[in-house]
């Protein structure tokens, strides 16, 4: 501990000697980083690397989307008849949407505009539930249908060989998708409550920003899984 | 190291973008996602796909540039991006280099998943699986409707999904007989 207080007023003279100023030390700052910035820097990189592990993990499903599509074309053909394009198409302007707000939030609270970032920080986490509601209404549809993956395919209006193997593949790309919006929707009520509660303001909004580069990225993989399910056939 | 309240008020003057940019780019998604759905009632076969990844890349790009503050930020954080990206289609374009061309050596007897599987067994003989099973005249559904989980149906084991990309529906490969007891496959 001692060790500690001794490195941290070290630093923190040199600090002050470099910038001939008096040492100031923010509330938000943990002891191991030298300024608000770093930290800052630190967090966002170890996000980055987050989402570069999500891309990967996405990756390798649309890389199996890829092989399936090669190896079956007619089933994909014939299995984007079954998603509802209407459906698809709000589901996609919902998620937008969701992703400005997200931005704007952290955008007002760049400029010290609470409240208003509290408010699309709200309207986030309705869009996100509206995308999650329609998303229910289509896989209850599927379900009943019996449009279901490997063996739980009961449905029996679809041409061609091995047609459950699409929904498979749908299922899985767009259950791993929704279990994303899920995640979001608890992390984006999180980080509203804590801006409810005052703790972010233009000085300190890491986690928001961080939550909001998560939420993108969870948008991004929907601007692909779009089109490749229900425009492409 | 000049001084981090200066490099800290400069960021913010940097990053704090005006809100007609974030207007601005949800209008354009808006009007990439109307494009990507009008042209997809177009039916110009694989030109359909590419225009949809292209409209869908460029949708990205806006996202990850602007509302992911990429093109304002450190580019340390694009470099982590571009490189999954990167490795990533590393990933699909070898992965489908093997797929795409078994066979291409060798001829490669192809044929469907065996409608013997597990998952076509409470089925009526046939339907629904959008497959010619008037082929194979007796499929296990019907010589083994008892075939237990685990047990090794009596399979061609070089019988591998048509990767060419046909109408998989097997021609030159005559249906193991079922009829016979169930063994380990002869045909290794």
């Amino acid at each position: 501990m001692s060790q500690a207080k001794e490195f941290a007023d070290e630093t923190g003279q040199e600090q002050a000697g470099a910038h001939a100023a008096p040492h100031h030390h923010p509330a938000n700052l943990a002891h191991h980083f030298s300024d608000m910035a770093q930290q800052k820097d630190s967090a966002k990189m170890g996000m980055w690397i987050f989402l570069l592990t999500e891309v990967l993990l996405f990756g390798g499903l649309f890389c199996a989307y890829a092989v399936y599509r090669a190896w079956n074309p007619e089933i994909f053909h014939n299995g984007h008849a079954f998603l509802d394009v209407t459906l698809g198409t709000i589901n996609t302007i919902v998620l937008i949407t969701s992703s400005l707000t997200v931005a704007l939030a952290i955008r007002f609270l760049q400029v010290n505009k609470i409240k208003l970032a509290v408010i699309n920080l709200a309207a986030t986490i309705a869009f996100a539930g509206t995308f999650m509601v329609i998303k229910y209404f289509e896989y209850m549809h599927k379900i009943h249908e019996g449009q279901l993956p490997g063996k739980f395919y009961t449905f029996e209006g679809m041409e061609g060989t091995n047609p459950h193997v699409f929904f498979s593949v749908y299922f899985l790309m767009t259950g791993l998708h929704g279990i994303h919006v899920l995640v979001g929707i608890g992390i984006i009520t999180w980080v509203l409550i804590r801006t409810i509660k005052g703790h972010f303001s233009s000085e300190y909004y890491t986690p928001v920003e961080l939550t909001g580069l998560y939420w993108h990225l969870v948008d991004l993989i929907w601007i692909f899984l779009f089109p490749l399910f229900y425009l492409v056939g | 190291m000049a001084n981090s309240t200066h490099a800290h008020t400069h960021e913010h003057a940097e990053h704090v973008l005006p809100l007609r940019v974030y207007f601005g780019v949800f209008a354009a998604l808006l009007l990439l996602t109307a494009v990507t759905v009008i042209i997809a009632k177009f039916h110009f076969g694989a030109f359909n796909l590419i225009v949809a990844m292209v409209v869908a890349a460029v949708k990205a790009t806006l996202v990850a540039l602007i509302f992911m503050h990429l093109k304002y930020d450190n580019k340390v954080y694009m470099l982590i991006f571009v490189t999954s990206i990167v490795f990533l289609a590393i990933f699909i374009i070898f992965t489908m280099s093997d797929t795409m061309t078994r066979g291409n050596v060798d001829p490669m007897k192809a044929r469907p998943i065996d409608p013997r599987a597990i998952i076509y067994q409470n089925r009526p003989e046939g339907v629904g699986l959008g497959m010619d099973t008037t082929a194979l005249t007796d499929t296990a559904a019907t010589a083994n409707p008892t075939r237990q989980l685990g047990e090794e149906p009596t399979i061609d084991t070089t019988a591998v999904p048509d990767v060419r990309g046909s109408d998989s529906v097997p021609v030159d490969v005559a249906p193991a007989d079922t009829t016979q007891p169930q063994t380990a496959p002869d045909s290794l």
